[in-house]
């Protein structure tokens, strides 16, 4: 048995190897792909927004050894206990919201059983973090094979080695200041999976690029807002500013694309951001985080949805996702479906949110990135 | 695309199996069809069934070798751009390298030679072509590095592995823009398709699912050629831009190779006879593959020459005048040396080196010891700090 046996299909083995290890399959996660690897002859650099992008990303690299401060002691339970102080917001929200509901499996919880579960409730958020930005590292990997246009490899591959950064940052993050890890949410899997099985590389920008990375944004928006611990503020800082350049290369792709997309092909990816879209909502319930709390998944799937606050969170989660849909004019298409579809999400109010003063206090950085890749080339 | 026959070797053995023969017989390295069919399709495509890895094993540093080079790499980036002055004024018929006088003497001085009637200005032009063909060719070599890089961050299950692979991704970018502007602004433009050899070792390299392949392809034989071959070239241009562009490209590549003899020594140590085998072939087919491409067999065909005459003269030609060809291998046999390929089983690619003259370089030095010193990005800062 070797090392090889991590890299095989079950059902596809070569000749002459022996089969898959089971005391890797804990450690290792394969994906089935089937795609093409494509080789551009055509070199010129004739995508002007992309080629920005691309220097300005070479000008953008930091060094998570480096440029963090990695000896700021952090005690998670003080941060959680700063942070409600400092916002006014009480530590276990929203799920503390469920405390007053009636029969609740939390009611009996105190101050300090919320502080506990919102330390590990902040953990399971970066752990989140941490295998999403594994999974952009590999999806973005896929790009850089797959896209046709040599702009688009290009860019993409300063996007792989930020990628790469970004794991090695929550990883230690996590490693070093936090007390756990969780495995990675089954949606979240189940997203990413799908858009490495898929052949065709555009849902790849549209899944990663579009929704994982726009839900992300907003995501490290939403703590980089609200928590005081320094070593985090200004990790979630560098990785935003990186996360900006993201989204903006998907948009800036995917516009191109999508202007010469027939009818039927468009279609299928307005409803794929929907699925998406469905599939990220679903994994802002942490079903990884309640069953060490001795709570089933079932009973907080029945409670907490309906609750006010949790849905006020879990919709300021898609407030990048939707208007980028907007640009990208996967909203208004077919008479509207998608934006049917958002407005039962109760989502649709972020279509115009980015130029609105609000979107800035989640530190939104990818319209002026934008607006920069629209200008003139400069050398 | 057409390639030929693969090698016998499952049916015969390897006493009634004649390799040098095999290596050297002009009809199986001409009979490769143009890589290109059509040199205006300007995508190809190559089918892909490497799993992708996820590894939950984020403990960086576990793999400290690897960990160290992906430090390194953080803090040896350049700019294409800035770090290079693209303000020099190029001609084309002053970078050559001056060639070899006793290999030119080969080809210009005897009769049977299929360049023995060019005349003064045609020698020029080949000059001209050659220079423009071989960047051409690192410049498509560096796109199959890119695209088997990203395809290593993907299918390598070891996270320090990921994280080292990922800064050679955006490296391989760098090496394709700073080619291809070199030929666009100061050759004259791209005028080489990808060479039949070359595009078809890349594509086989890119078919294979099994990841350790990768490495070996690219990581190894590619780029272990690629280091020699602008080595070379990086001493005898007299060109500055080319000259700074060369080394810059050579520190990162350095680094490329060490990673790949340092994941592949830790790989290997666990295989069988059987499976090292396999690698073994696949190095021999790959290291004939990279000598094939340098019969230049397009530029040939662009000079009016007939390549099969070219490349029967050129592998006639005597020992002791094939200095380049050989220097070539100086990176990719003591680095199989190191990865015990070369002994492995009955010393089978030990032989194949001999059969091809090239296992003179074995106890050279290998990759995985010198990369540090070969890194002139960092000489020039601590040059320019003072």
């Amino acid at each position: 048995m070797t090392i090889l046996d991590a890299s095989k299909h079950d059902a596809n083995q070569h000749d002459g190897q022996p089969g898959a290890n089971t005391a890797f399959d804990a450690l290792l996660d394969r994906v089935r792909s089937e795609f093409d690897t494509t080789f551009t002859w055509d070199y010129e650099r004739s995508r002007d927004g992309l080629n920005r992008l691309y220097e300005k990303a070479k000008r953008s690299q930091w060094n998570v050894s480096d440029d963090l401060d990695w000896s700021i002691d952090v005690d998670p339970e003080r941060a959680v206990r700063l942070q409600a102080e400092a916002t006014g917001i009480p530590a276990g929200m929203p799920a503390r919201s469920l405390l007053d509901v009636k029969g609740s499996p939390v009611a009996s919880w105190d101050d300090d059983k919320w502080v506990e579960f919102a330390v590990q409730a902040q953990s399971a958020s970066l752990s989140q973090f941490l295998h999403g930005e594994q999974g952009a590292l590999l999806c973005t990997a896929r790009l850089v094979e797959a896209v046709p246009w040599i702009d688009a490899k290009y860019y993409a591959a300063t996007q792989v080695v930020d990628e790469a950064r970004h794991v090695e940052a929550f990883g230690r993050y996590l490693d070093e200041k936090m007390p756990a890890t969780y495995p990675i949410n089954e949606n979240l899997k189940s997203l990413i999976d799908q858009v490495l099985r898929d052949e065709r590389w555009d849902l790849v920008y549209l899944g990663m690029q579009v929704v994982i990375e726009g839900l992300a944004l907003a995501a490290f928006g939403l703590m980089l807002g609200t928590t005081q611990e320094p070593l985090l503020k200004a990790m979630l800082r560098y990785v935003m500013a990186d996360e900006a350049r993201h989204v903006a290369f998907g948009i800036l792709s995917l516009q191109e694309l999508y202007e010469d997309m027939d009818a039927a092909e468009f279609r299928v990816r307005q409803e794929f951001a929907y699925e998406a879209c469905n599939m990220m909502r679903r994994r802002t319930l942490n079903s990884e985080l309640w069953p060490s709390f001795g709570i089933s998944n079932a009973e907080i799937e029945a409670l907490l949805p309906s609750q006010e606050s949790q849905q006020r969170m879990q919709h300021l989660l898609f407030s990048k996702i939707v208007p980028n849909c907007k640009k990208l004019g996967l909203l208004d298409l077919r008479d509207g479906w998608l934006r049917e579809r958002f407005q039962e999400m109760g989502i649709i109010q972020y279509e115009n949110w980015e130029n609105t003063a609000e979107a800035l206090t989640i530190g939104d950085a990818v319209e002026p990135i934008l607006t920069d890749a629209a200008g003139p080339v400069t050398s | 695309m057409t390639t030929t026959e693969p090698m016998p070797t499952e049916e015969i053995t390897d006493e009634a199996f004649d390799f040098r023969a095999y290596a050297n017989d002009p009809d199986r390295i001409t009979e490769f069809s143009a890589f290109n069919d059509d040199v205006t399709t300007l995508i190809h495509a190559v089918e892909d069934n490497a799993d992708a890895i996820f590894t939950w094993g984020y403990d960086k540093g576990e793999r400290a070798r690897l960990d160290k080079l992906y430090e390194k790499a953080k803090v040896s980036q350049w700019n294409g751009q800035t770090d290079l002055d693209w303000s020099i004024d190029v001609d084309p018929y002053k970078v050559l390298a001056p060639a070899d006088p006793a290999e030119v003497a080969y080809f210009a001085e005897n009769p049977e030679s299929p360049l023995y009637k060019l005349n003064e200005k045609e020698w020029q032009d080949l000059g001209v072509e050659s220079m423009n063909w071989s960047l051409s060719q690192f410049m498509h070599g560096e796109q199959g590095a890119l695209l088997c890089t990203a395809k290593i961050v993907e299918t390598v299950p070891w996270i320090d592995a990921k994280y080292y692979a990922a800064t050679q991704v955006v490296d391989e970018a760098r090496h394709v823009e700073v080619f291809a502007q070199y030929l666009d602004q100061k050759l004259d433009g791209i005028k080489y398709p990808v060479n039949t050899h070359l595009g078809s070792l890349l594509d086989d390299i890119i078919t294979d699912s099994r990841w350790d392949m990768t490495y070996l392809g690219m990581q190894i034989m590619v780029e272990g050629l690629a280091l020699a071959a602008f080595g070379f070239m990086q001493q005898t241009t007299e060109e500055p831009l080319l000259k700074k562009l060369l080394r810059y490209v050579m520190s990162d590549e350095a680094r490329h190779v060490a990673f790949g003899v340092l994941s592949l020594q830790e790989v290997y140590q666990e295989l069988t006879v059987a499976e090292l085998r396999d690698r073994q072939e696949f190095a021999f087919e790959a290291a004939l593959q990279m000598r094939d491409r340098f019969m230049r067999q397009e530029v040939w065909e662009r000079m009016g020459v007939d390549v099969k005459d070219m490349v029967k003269f050129t592998l006639a030609m005597p020992d002791e005048l094939r200095i380049f060809q050989k220097m070539l291998f100086s990176k990719i046999v003591p680095n199989c040396k190191k990865l015990g390929l070369l002994d492995a089983g009955d010393g089978w690619l030990r032989d194949r080196f001999t059969d091809i003259g090239v296992i003179e370089f074995e106890n050279w030095v290998d990759t995985a010891d010198e990369y540090a010193d070969l890194d002139e990005v960092a000489k020039d800062r601590a040059l320019a700090e003072g």
